[in-house]
């Protein structure tokens, strides 16, 4: 690391809802985050031409781009849950509204709340944002693989040994297990290549 | 992509090369730029498996805890009146019905029936290479071509032995074994064909599929064509014969699962 490096220093919400909840799994710790933010999001979206409904769409989705981020090692919260959130609420009822509405129309009001730490979330959400199109279609196309397939993949990165994954999937010997694992992925790039959004994917680091 | 260019870029992405080794693909993903786009989609398959089996809570845990948290069944007042809601129900249920006999009649209603509706005796001739590939050449053609496979399967048995890489000769036994009902036997013979650097997988793979619809594995089929069928036509072919039927089988395949 050069000296000029600077590690961003993680808010008390990283630990509490990220590590604890996401990481360990605390559940309990997640549903706190609907029980806390949803009704915020719910009286922001009602001032900005949304419904509940909306809300509960981007709601689901703000979740969805959490749970990829916490998933991922370097990612650290370094600013309040909520600001966090706020970012990601706005950028995606943003895309959404930006089909039906003029441009001179998106002007959302901020939640006064998170407004100071803004400048520290919209970075990290915006990346968030953009890894988690990319990772979405992942998860989709792996989830249209066939179940021996989704299994053989998920052995294998447990590093299972061959003949155990060979054993458990009722395959011959090892040169099956080769050459099914490769066919499945395979199988899964072709799925990727077809998703209109895989270009979102291309310049992604992991 | 090669087999041997998937070995390299699970041994890269998974950490298991040399110094060298790991210098000399490198250096070569700078001139290649299809493997490096295989290399970059397989990183990315890699950090979302990491995900799926590392972390504690995952995108299906977050599935479940939204459909608590957002029940499908909120109420909403019906905009179309009730009448009209009645008679587009009774129209749909009119074509499922049509529907629903239009398949009764045109589909195969059993495993059996669909494997017969596909199965294709593997067209051999043994004469062609100017060599003798057994003794019997002849006669292991003529009880072929006339279906008697009980009394040419232990010729051909013969034969592969004696000449282990002749993958037609090893078809020809997987066929006999598969119309004879000896489906364990068969699924081994279209593997063991599989794992050669064979020209004839394609028809290995279509075999075996055919081979699990027979002993009413069905899903298995659908497995088999699912994963050979991308790798054999690539991605952007245009269809060919073989993608047809094995589109028409998927389909035929899915009909049958969905009745069970």
């Amino acid at each position: 690391m050069t000296a000029n490096t600077v590690m961003p220093v993680p808010h008390q919400d990283h630990h509490y809802y990220i590590e604890e909840g996401f990481r360990k799994g605390n559940r309990h710790r997640i549903q706190e985050i609907y029980d806390r933010f949803l009704g915020q999001l719910k009286g922001w979206m009602k001032n900005n031409q949304g419904t509940i409904k909306d809300a509960e769409d981007v709601f689901q989705y703000s979740m969805m781009v959490l749970t990829i981020s916490a998933g991922k090692e370097g990612f650290c919260l370094n600013c309040p849950l909520g600001a966090f959130l706020f970012v990601i609420w706005k950028h995606h009822w943003r895309d959404r509204l930006r089909g039906r509405l003029k441009l001179q129309e998106l002007q959302f009001t901020i939640l006064a709340q998170y407004e100071q730490d803004i400048h520290l979330a919209e970075p990290l959400a915006e990346r968030a944002h953009s890894e988690a199109i990319c990772f979405q279609l992942l998860d989709k196309t792996f989830l249209e693989l066939s179940a021996t397939c989704r299994q053989l993949l998920e052995l294998d990165k447990q590093s299972k040994p061959v003949e155990e994954i060979a054993q458990t999937l009722n395959m011959s010997n090892r040169n099956t297990v080769y050459r099914r694992k490769f066919a499945c992925i395979e199988r899964w790039r072709s799925l990727i290549h077809r998703e209109p959004d895989f270009d979102h994917c291309k310049n992604m680091t992991q | 992509m090669s087999e041997q260019d998937l070995t390299l870029i699970e041994a890269y992405v998974k950490g298991n090369m040399t110094a060298d080794e790991k210098a000399a693909f490198e250096a070569r993903l700078k001139s290649d730029p299809e493997l490096s786009s295989a290399l970059s989609d397989r990183q990315k398959m890699e950090a979302y498996l990491t995900h799926r089996t590392s972390v504690a809570f995952t995108l299906d845990d977050l599935r479940h805890l939204n459909q608590q948290n957002f029940p499908e069944d909120r109420k909403k007042s019906p905009l179309i009146p009730v009448r009209t809601i009645i008679s587009i129900a009774a129209s749909i249920l009119f074509v499922l019905a049509a529907y629903f006999l239009y398949n009764t009649y045109t589909s195969p209603s059993s495993p059996e029936e669909l494997y017969q509706a596909f199965a294709e005796p593997i067209p051999l001739d043994l004469t062609t290479r100017g060599e003798n590939a057994c003794a019997d050449d002849q006669l292991i053609m003529d009880l072929y071509t006339a279906g008697k496979y009980s009394e040419v399967l232990p010729l051909l048995q013969n034969c592969t032995e004696a000449k282990p890489d002749n993958s037609l000769l090893k078809m020809a036994r997987g066929y006999c074994q598969m119309e004879l009902g000896d489906t364990e036997a068969a699924g081994k013979t279209f593997e063991e064909i599989l794992e050669e650097e064979s020209l004839l997988k394609d028809e290995a793979a279509w075999n075996l599929a055919l081979t699990y619809v027979r002993a009413g594995e069905l899903e298995r089929a659908k497995e088999v064509l699912e994963e050979y069928s991308i790798i054999r036509d690539g991605i952007d072919r245009p269809r060919s014969k073989k993608q047809s039927r094995e589109e028409k089988l998927l389909k035929d395949l899915q009909k049958l699962i969905d009745r069970k």
